[in-house]
């Protein structure tokens, strides 16, 4: 509630608050999260791994103007690098699955159980 | 700006070694079908990577203090580099016989030491972070390495999607805490987490300042411990390490059940007790907690398992719950405790690499084909004392440094965690771990009963190439030696974690 | 840059009045000194009114791509997702960011996926089960798990020195090329590097795992 109240006052007056980035980051986050423990198809699990690292690439760009200080945006720099060599990776495993099994869903790669 | 480039000497070893393998794989030895020339300069750029350890001077921040070359990294470098030429060793005929023998795995297993290495002298999350990846990354690839083998493929998925997942939970994290504290630097997180305990309790008696008490710094807390507990397959976050164990080639499983878990281990000693020793009281309950599920869970379901690979899958997530124990024991006790975790990592990436070298040495004849195929089942290992005693004698030296018989690593390795632990009033936490040790002795054993005490049922065979079995040699000698003589390193390891306090 | 044109550059600013005006000024003078305080940035509307858009639009389209049935349309909402997401780091005067975030995000990595679902057979993957059995479980946990987190964000400390509390003055650090360049190339050289390697490390490894 207070924060309803501080959304009007704050509107001609001081930046957007921290919180509000923070409770973006914090769906987007979520969300990915979601997509990662519930759906079956492997890209779209790839994917969803792609959103949670994007959420905490805005934690990091909110952080560094909040402080002031240049380090989470160098931080998303090699975030975005990482993300890339992962998203290469991951879909190179993906491409030879699909040739050797012709499926991308991840309940059909069940060789092995307890 | 200062450049110290001594101190990432070895770090450019590897990478020029990597990329001498990547090309001497694309000019020479491409239309070759062997492809021991890229395994022969893999290791000779390792050894003198190795070599080039000792000579540094220890205690140096290069890259306004990004970097830095302590004694505990330098000791955790001389542990990946031995594991990972042991590995190399290993790889040589097991890659030949299986039909892989491709260059680039030399190269991708040198990408991923350099991963390790980094970690090990990370003073800040960034390169913490991309060390840790370019280890994982590199390890999606190995673990997939066997591309027409179904069960490396679904490896290879597996350990991609869970540790894509954790990674970004991991880095989450990492964002919260560079919010609460300003900094991504270990160091500046430490002193900044000091001040606040200490002007917290000037003010207030016992009470801690609000930066402390911050729900988000609590919240990256248990992110970060996500994140670490997925690298070093502590239970909840063990799922993945069975399958992609059995899954993944056996050299590489060899490797995975140690280096990464020993870098996992060296950052978690900076993480927790460097940076975030302020909240010791936090992480401490958790990862006692998470010490006792992973050693328990770990014991108990290893005794279930018929196939060998996945038993000492198991296995590895028990070792990781007594190494933890270590780390709750160094909350209260540093230097003793993280001394005896020091000391437990690099027995136990004797033992374990042993382990798994018998059994990648060892294969059985398939009934319909008639071919020779690695041998994974525990009626595999029957009556092996019979065919082949030596190999017997090895895999007795390594099954008894697993349980912790003396005089082998193992027992001097859990004598010492168990101690730290006692040490730091925590005598529950050991008698668990004691118990533990006695539970593990069941499976353990067992396969000794098998090779031992029964009649050959398959046709068996061992692997004699050269290379594995220098590789054996000097495992299961070090695992004797530091059995028998183990203050000697146990004075290194102590001299390694002093600095990091 | 010139005295002359920094004298005509800053006469011009003063003629014309237009939102970037104080984002200009504060760059020349930075030139000067780099102690330099500035006023703080001064948020108007329309900043809020971007954000509500830029940020309700990329929960959206987070939502929209894992719920998508169709890999395509994921690919596609997580694109959208990428480029609202760009627009908050342009908020947040991270522009050399949010430049790569639609470069490398939005571009690269998304044609990336977009490539490999084209590739493998679509029909085939849309038509099946979609989602987990367990994924009601999954759900309410994560509501709980979320619900505690956003409880952890609003969390006003009794005392001085909360999440909040100890920004004074924001916005003083623009992420421009420039600023970004020389921080990465001096003071971030070695993780540069390892980054580097990381990216040669994953060439090599989609080669071997994808060639045939």
């Amino acid at each position: 509630m207070p924060y309803i109240l501080c959304f009007t006052v704050n509107r001609f007056m001081s930046p957007i608050p921290l919180s509000y980035y923070l409770v973006v980051s914090t769906l987007i986050f979520f969300i990915g999260m979601l997509g990662v423990l519930t759906r079956r198809n492997v890209l779209i699990i790839l994917m969803s791994i792609e959103l949670m690292l994007n959420a905490a690439n805005i934690n990091f760009i909110v952080f560094s103007y909040y402080l002031n200080s240049l380090r989470g945006q160098i931080f998303v720099f090699f975030v975005m690098t990482v993300a890339a060599a992962e998203a290469a990776v991951g879909l190179a495993v993906i491409v030879y699955l699909f040739r050797n099994k012709n499926t991308v869903n991840d309940d059909e790669f069940s060789l092995m159980r307890w | 700006m200062n450049l110290n480039w001594t101190a990432i000497l070895p770090e450019i070893f590897i990478t020029l070694t990597a990329l001498g393998v990547l090309g001497i794989d694309l000019f020479y030895t491409r239309y070759q079908k062997d492809k021991t020339l890229n395994a022969i300069v893999t290791l000779s750029g390792m050894g003198i990577a190795f070599l080039l350890l000792p000579f540094l001077s220890a205690k140096t921040q290069i890259f306004t203090s990004l970097f830095v070359l302590d004694p505990l990294a330098i000791f955790f470098k001389m542990v990946f580099l031995i594991s990972g030429s042991m590995t190399a060793l290993i790889s040589i005929n097991y890659l030949k016989m299986e039909g892989f023998d491709l260059g680039e795995y030399y190269g991708v297993l040198l990408f991923s030491i350099l991963g390790m290495m980094v970690m090990a002298s990370a003073n800040d999350f960034i390169l913490i972070y991309l060390g840790l990846e370019l280890m994982t990354v590199s390890f999606y690839v190995l673990s997939g390495f066997f591309k027409t083998d179904l069960r490396s493929n679904e490896a290879a998925l597996k350990y991609l999607i869970l540790g894509g997942f954790a990674s970004a939970l991991f880095l989450y994290g990492i964002s919260l805490l560079y919010g609460v504290t300003g900094s991504t630097e270990i160091s500046y997180i430490a002193g900044y987490l000091t001040e606040q305990t200490r002007t917290g309790a000037d003010s207030v008696a016992g009470v801690t300042s609000a930066v402390l008490s911050h729900p988000l710094l609590s919240l990256s807390l248990i992110m970060l411990l996500a994140g670490l507990c997925f690298k070093v397959a502590a239970v909840p976050f063990h799922m993945w390490t069975p399958d992609v164990y059995e899954g993944a080639p056996t050299s590489v499983t060899a490797f995975m059940s140690v280096g990464p878990k020993a870098a996992g281990f060296v950052v978690m000693l900076r993480v927790l007790l460097v940076a975030l020793g302020a909240l010791e009281k936090q992480w401490m309950v958790i990862l006692a907690v998470i010490s006792i599920l992973t050693m328990t869970l770990g014991n108990i379901v290893a005794i279930a398992q018929q196939n060998v690979k996945r038993m000492l899958a198991y296995s590895s997530i028990a070792h990781a719950g007594y190494i933890l124990l270590g780390i709750v024991a160094s909350a209260r006790v540093l230097t003793a405790g993280s001394a005896s975790v020091v000391f437990y990592i690099l027995s136990y990436a004797f033992m374990n690499l042993g382990a798994f070298t018998v059994l990648l040495a060892l294969r059985k004849e398939d009934k319909q084909t008639g071919l020779m195929v690695p041998a994974m089942d525990l009626e595999d290992f029957s009556g092996l004392s019979k065919r082949d005693p030596l190999t017997a004698f090895l895999m007795l030296i390594f099954m008894f440094s697993l349980t912790g018989i003396p005089p082998t690593a193992g027992f001097v390795g859990k004598f010492y965690l168990f101690m730290s632990a006692v040490d730091a009033n925590l005598v529950w936490l050991a008698v668990i771990g004691v118990i533990n040790s006695a539970i593990s002795a069941y499976y353990y054993l067992r396969i000794l009963v098998y090779i031992y005490m029964k009649e050959p049922k398959v046709v068996q065979s061992v692997d004699n190439s050269s290379s594995l079995w220098v590789a054996l040699y000097v495992m299961a000698l070090a695992t004797l030696l530091i059995g028998i003589l183990p203050n000697l390193l146990f004075n290194v390891a102590r001299a390694s974690v002093v600095s990091l306090f | 840059m010139s005295q002359k044109n920094e004298r005509i550059l800053s006469y011009l600013l003063k003629s014309i009045k237009y939102p970037g005006k104080q984002q200009i000024t504060s760059c020349l003078s930075r030139r000067d000194t780099s102690v330099k305080k500035y006023a703080s940035f001064k948020h108007e509307e329309k900043d809020l009114t971007a954000f509500l858009i830029f940020s309700t639009l990329a929960i959206l389209g987070a939502l929209l791509t894992v719920t998508a049935r169709n890999p395509i349309y994921s690919v596609l909402f997580l694109a959208m997702t990428f480029l609202q997401i760009s627009g908050l780091y342009a908020l947040l005067q991270a522009e050399f960011i949010a430049i790569v975030q639609i470069a490398v995000y939005a571009g690269a990595i998304m044609v990336l996926f977009l490539f490999v679902v084209m590739f493998l057979d679509v029909k085939e993957i849309a038509t099946e089960k979609n989602f987990h059995p367990i994924a009601p479980v999954c759900l309410i946990l994560a509501l709980v798990l979320l619900g505690e987190f956003l409880v952890f964000i609003f969390y006003k400390p009794s005392r001085e020195g909360g999440l909040s509390e100890t920004v004074t003055a924001v916005g003083q650090i623009y992420g421009t090329a420039e600023n970004i360049g020389r921080t990465l190339f001096s003071q971030y050289l070695l993780p540069f590097e390892v980054a580097s390697i990381l990216l040669l490390m994953a060439i090599v490894g989609a080669v071997v795992l994808a060639k045939r």
